[in-house]
């Protein structure tokens, strides 16, 4: 009974070590996650202007030593034991509003200390006691240009025991008050949303598209058997089809949708059927009666059809020109004077001298 | 049929008319309208004579619409779509081709001359 209580008190023991465990890790992931909230604020609203790799500074031969770290941000980062500086040059396009140092450290005794300067002036202080790389940031003005930037690991220590150590993985200079760019290189979306697939469609026709894009759809252009028919900049994208000008059958349709950044998408085709009736032969204007067109000429064409008229009076060419045909007249027909063009029949008469041939 | 102002009612003789492919006038000659005095006139012509009339209650100017119900022994005469005419003495029935044109006359047609002048049509139908 005796050893089982003993075993249970050790059950307890190990309980409750695990509970504080608990209670110490949970402590930290809500830290850490207000910390993640912060840098994730801070990255949205900022832009890195410059980096330097810390491998990639200049510092001794001796001391610093150039470590692979997979959660460096190059896979690299120098190792310093010793109270050795490493500096290094960054350009910048635009002005920075901050530095950042990107380190972490080996406590021993207490934590590792950095500081930062920039073009010699000390801009950052910052005890280094994250075991992973966290960045260290303070607010300055750094104007755009070049600049040297120098690291220095100030409060080396060594025991039998232990060694602080600080790992450098990089400097940055950030600008806080441009959010960063990033290209759009997302695609719209389009598709054509009426009239559907296989559809009969006569007269006008509505054509209709639904697009959208991860910013915004700058245009939409419609095409009919691949030819650009309209665009509409703005939504509801829609296009009034007139068929009535179309071969009966099927013609397709398709929309390609922009963005600003001119990003396009073909909508998939969609093909339909035109059908439009026929008109009827036109009837003789108010006259009643069943008729049957047997003639007509809608002078639609660009010449004059000669298969169906003569230019002149008779004559025996269909270049030659007529004389006058009676006395009271005294106009010559002549070809020249006789044309087709915008649907009409046009006839004219000037003065010249009448060089008949005919 | 386009018919061109004129200083008053139109100017020079544009016509649509038909006449006959053989001898005239016995073959016939159907003046569906010609632009006679500033008006929209209608004749048939055959060795009989050449009867007719003139709308005046059209103007003559502008663009207008201008037929004739050609039937066995009767030619009735559109402007329009309103009736302005009927001929039915004397008509002939042998074949005849169609005309449209614009004639210059000091004397005949709605005098005087002017040019530049023109004459346009939209169409020509025949219906049987």
């Amino acid at each position: 009974m005796a050893q089982t209580k003993s075993k249970n008190s050790k059950k307890i023991i190990k309980s409750l070590k695990l509970n504080g465990k608990n209670r110490y890790i949970v402590v930290a992931l809500i830290f850490a996650l207000v910390g993640g909230i912060y840098y994730v604020y801070r990255s949205f609203a900022a832009t890195t202007v410059a980096t330097i790799e810390a491998e990639n500074m200049t510092f001794a031969a001796t001391g610093p030593v150039v470590v692979s770290d997979s959660a460096a941000g190059s896979g690299k980062a120098v190792k310093l034991t010793s109270n050795v500086a490493i500096t290094g040059t960054f350009t910048s396009q635009i002005e920075a509003t901050s530095i950042s140092v990107r380190a972490k450290g080996t406590v021993c005794g207490s934590a590792p200390q950095v500081t930062v300067s920039v073009d010699g002036k000390s801009v950052l202080t910052a005890t280094v006691s994250a075991t992973s790389y966290t960045n260290y940031k303070v607010t300055t003005p750094i104007p755009a240009g070049s600049h040297t930037v120098k690291t220095v690991f100030s409060n080396p220590y060594k025991t039998r025991k232990c060694t602080r150590t600080l790992y450098v993985d990089s400097v940055s200079a950030i600008n806080d008050n441009v959010s960063p760019v990033t290209a759009d290189t997302t695609v719209p979306s389009v598709s054509i949303t009426s009239p559907g697939s296989a559809a009969t469609v006569s007269g006008v026709t509505n054509v209709t598209a639904n697009a959208t894009d991860n910013v915004a759809v700058s245009k939409i252009d419609f095409f009919v058997d691949n030819v650009l028919k309209s665009t509409v900049t703005a939504s509801p994208y829609n296009y009034s089809w007139d068929t009535i000008a179309m071969v009966n059958g099927n013609h397709t349709l398709y929309a390609i949708a922009y963005d600003a950044a001119g990003n396009k998408t073909q909508s998939s085709t969609t093909t339909v059927n035109v059908s439009n009736v026929t008109t009827a032969d036109p009837v003789p204007y108010n006259v009643s009666g069943n008729w049957t067109l047997k003639f007509g000429d809608d002078f639609n064409g660009t010449k004059l059809d000669l298969t169906k008229w003569r230019p002149n009076w008779l004559a025996g060419t269909d270049t030659a020109i007529t004389k006058p045909i009676n006395s009271a007249e005294v106009s010559c027909f002549d070809p020249s004077q006789v044309s087709v063009g915008g649907g009409l029949l046009t006839i004219s008469a000037v003065t010249r001298p009448c060089l008949a041939n005919n | 049929m386009w018919i061109a102002p004129g200083t008053g009612a139109g100017q020079n003789w544009p016509a649509f008319w038909a006449d006959g492919t053989g001898t005239w006038p016995t073959t016939g000659e159907l003046d569906v309208m010609e632009l006679l005095g500033g008006n929209l006139c209608y004749h048939f012509h055959s060795p009989a004579g050449g009867p007719g009339g003139c709308d005046k209650t059209i103007p003559a100017t502008g663009w207008h619409t201008f037929g004739a119900n050609w039937q066995p022994g009767v030619v009735t005469y559109y402007y329009d779509g309103k009736q302005v005419g009927q001929i039915s003495s004397n008509i002939t029935s042998s074949p005849m081709f169609l005309i449209a044109n614009l004639g210059l006359s000091p004397t005949s047609g709605t005098p005087p001359v002017v040019t530049p002048s023109s004459t346009q049509v939209d169409y020509i139908r025949v219906w049987q």
